[in-house]
């Protein structure tokens, strides 16, 4: 009754709703477009200083890749002002005779190192063409052009070598999208985030004396701590469900083995329902509760992986990351989504979120308990 | 509409509460110390006392809200202890707090509160007509708590206490911070329900509230119950003494000091008197020596204020 009761005053709260269904899906779609999103239309400005078929041919190279989006320039200050401002992602400078290709990027930029390694791949077979080319004439003499012509023949007759890639383990999914971090991301980060956020409402009911009220009930303290506690796990499972319901059917999100997924959402509510009766307990007022419940589950989520992927940190901050429960969560979400996995691989990861699970509910409780005990 | 009836079978000699040499302590301030006394079947007692007086303390002890650290606690033949269950469903508990979701209707809070009472489907749909139609929110059950004037929210809060049909209603100061109005209507349901038959512990700090309401009334101050008896009982503590309150304009707090248990309050001074003629010429005397202007000066029969006074040398709302 208690567990329902919270969960109708939850439903009633407009504001709360739109943090807790519409927030999270309007995030998961800013980031997973904006983080995530496939390479291409790449702006990239280029400078031609050579004008010559060689420099026209390493534009045509430029122009023909997919994710390159180039616009033309012949001031050079006008493109460094535009690498500058964010209106190209980098500008490619041919030098004259085509010996050299700069590129000037901005290395604050996200996308500076994604231009690069594009530009790189896109410009790697020219020089190994150019540079076959110009050895065949300083061995031989003859001219440079027609040992180009004669690179490319060669090239077009030459057999690939094709390198198939053999993955360990399971094969990875194939339906992995821009939304498949995001999604289990999001839903973490979230549902941590609005466990902390509606521990307000245990405050709320501790100052408002309804808990006293219950309390002077035919009810235990341990039976009125249980109802609690169960609307956190139910209110984090509901929530859970909702998101894991917006990644597939919107976002195509495949998130793997479901009963590694019921697993992991199961362990991670139990979590979130011990974070909120701490805060719920330790709290003075219903602001309070708020200003630092949401701060701190931030917080975490950045430490754990729930912002961005913990391998792009370095393994200082992984191995901090891992001090809180969101990067075991995250790496169980990996591991089903990314990695094909199931329930028994992602065991080990649950046990440790139950882990963080027990330690919490028992502090809150006991905490909550104490606080009730004192009137 | 009917009212339900409280009446119990047996009422009138058998007590419905007893509280036996209740302390409390919180660190090194005393809160309750040594408070005990019974009430009858049927009977309204009132604790009186300032705010500290330790009422609310001695009253979460005898709702299993709080363990006394000596003493003891019986409701309806049953030991109350916070671990108590069933034996706590004798109580009804209205707290001084509104105790209530204001984002929730009053129907949906009398039905929540009701189901953890234990209350079926049944019996709490008709449980909950009778209550709103006793304290008058029949016909506004379905707007939410929050939307509703202070007496109507106490009005509501009294109805929680009530839904589950106790042996004792439990009142903490249930009129405090509402109009006179609302006050008025809230004391003429407690009024109601004591006719009804319902025992009543009520606590206050208004003298007016324990003389009206109540068959009976224990005076508490510092955690000690001072007196205890009917209206009557406690009024013959004064013994012949007549109020006397001395308005006037300078220093009254040195007007008060110049007579032992003189109080000033409201911009007068209130004293006891055994002989008021007499009295009246030291205060004009006294007055003149403080340099004290008196504008007015007012006898009264004793009352419940008088008697506080008297047994603590101070004013109930000091």
């Amino acid at each position: 009754m208690i567990a329902r009761n919270e969960l109708l005053r939850v439903y009633r709260d407009r504001t709360a709703l739109f943090f807790i269904l519409v927030l999270p899906v309007v995030i998961m779609v800013i980031i997973g477009s904006t983080f995530f999103g496939e390479a291409g239309d790449l702006p990239i400005g280029v400078i031609d200083r050579d004008q010559s078929e060689l420099s026209a041919r390493i534009e045509r190279l430029v122009d023909d890749s997919p994710a390159l989006a180039t616009r033309r320039y012949t001031d050079l200050d006008a493109l460094e002002l535009d690498v500058r401002t964010g209106r190209v992602d980098a500008g490619l400078v041919i030098a004259p005779g085509a010996e050299r290709v700069e590129l000037i990027t901005d290395p604050i930029r996200r996308s500076t190192g994604t231009v690069r390694t594009v530009v790189r791949g896109v410009l790697a077979g020219e020089g190994a063409r150019l540079g076959a080319a110009r050895l065949a004439s300083d061995l031989t003499g003859t001219d440079l052009d027609a040992n180009l012509l004669t690179a490319d023949a060669l090239g077009a007759e030459q057999t690939t070598i094709d390198v198939p890639v053999m993955a360990t383990g399971t094969p990875a999914e194939d339906d992995v999208n821009q939304f498949s971090y995001t999604a289990p991301a999001n839903l973490v980060l979230f549902v941590f985030v609005n466990s902390l956020a509606i521990a307000a409402s245990i405050v709320q009911a501790r100052q408002l004396g309804v808990l006293n009220r219950i309390r002077a009930g035919p009810l235990r303290t341990s039976t009125i701590l249980v109802g609690f506690g169960l609307s956190r796990v139910l209110f984090s499972i509901v929530q859970s469900l909702l998101l894991l319901s917006v990644g597939a059917l919107v976002f195509g999100v495949d998130f793997g083995d479901p009963v590694g997924v019921a697993l992991l959402v199961l362990a991670f509510s139990l979590l979130c329902a011990g974070a909120g009766l701490l805060v719920g307990s330790v709290a003075r007022n219903g602001d309070q509760a708020q200003a630092i419940g949401i701060p701190v589950a931030i917080a975490l989520g950045m430490l754990g992986g729930a912002m961005w992927p913990l391998e792009i940190v370095g393994p200082t901050m992984r191995g901090i990351g891992h001090a809180v429960p969101h990067a075991w969560a995250m790496d169980a979400w990996v591991e089903l989504v990314f990695e094909g996995g199931s329930a028994r691989t992602v065991l080990g990861e649950v046990g440790i979120l139950l882990a963080f699970a027990a330690v919490l509910l028992l502090i809150g409780s006991r905490l909550l308990h104490r606080r009730l005990s004192a009137i | 509409m009917s009212r339900p009836s409280y009446a119990r079978p047996g009422m009138g000699g058998d007590s419905v509460v007893v509280c036996r040499d209740l302390r409390r302590r919180f660190g090194d301030r005393v809160g309750v110390d040594g408070v005990g006394f019974e009430i009858a079947r049927g009977e309204t007692y009132g604790l009186l006392g300032p705010n500290g007086a330790g009422k609310t303390t001695t009253i979460s002890m005898l709702c299993g809200l709080l363990a006394p650290d000596e003493g003891e606690v019986i409701v309806a033949g049953r030991p109350i202890t916070p671990s108590s269950t069933d034996a706590k469903r004798a109580i009804g508990l209205v707290p001084q707090d509104i105790a209530l979701y204001p984002d929730l209707t009053a129907r949906e809070n009398l039905r929540f509160f009701g189901r953890l009472q234990g209350l079926g489907k049944a019996r709490l749909a008709a449980r909950m007509g009778e209550v709103l139609e006793l304290v008058g929110l029949a016909d506004r059950a379905d707007d939410r708590v929050e939307h509703y004037s202070g007496g109507m929210k106490r009005r509501c809060n009294i109805a929680a206490g009530l839904l589950h049909e106790p042996e004792l209603l439990v009142l903490d100061e249930p009129t405090v911070g509402v109009d006179p109005q609302s006050r008025n209507a809230i004391l003429e349901s407690i009024e109601e329900l004591g006719r009804s038959g319902l025992s009543v512990l009520y606590t206050t700090h208004y003298m007016e509230e324990a003389e009206r309401l109540c068959d009976r009334v224990g005076i508490l101050d510092e955690g000690r119950l001072v007196a205890e008896g009917t209206r009557r009982e406690l009024i013959a503590h004064v013994g012949h003494q007549a109020g006397l309150r001395v308005s006037g304009t300078g220093d009254l707090h040195a007007l008060a000091a110049e007579f032992p248990g003189a109080v000033v309050r409201d911009g007068a001074v209130d004293l006891l008197v055994d002989d008021t003629g007499r009295r009246l010429a030291e205060v004009v005397g006294a007055a003149e020596r403080v340099h004290v202007v008196i504008t007015g000066i007012d006898t009264s029969e004793p009352d419940l204020e008088a008697v506080f006074l008297h047994l603590t040398g101070k004013a109930l709302r000091d």
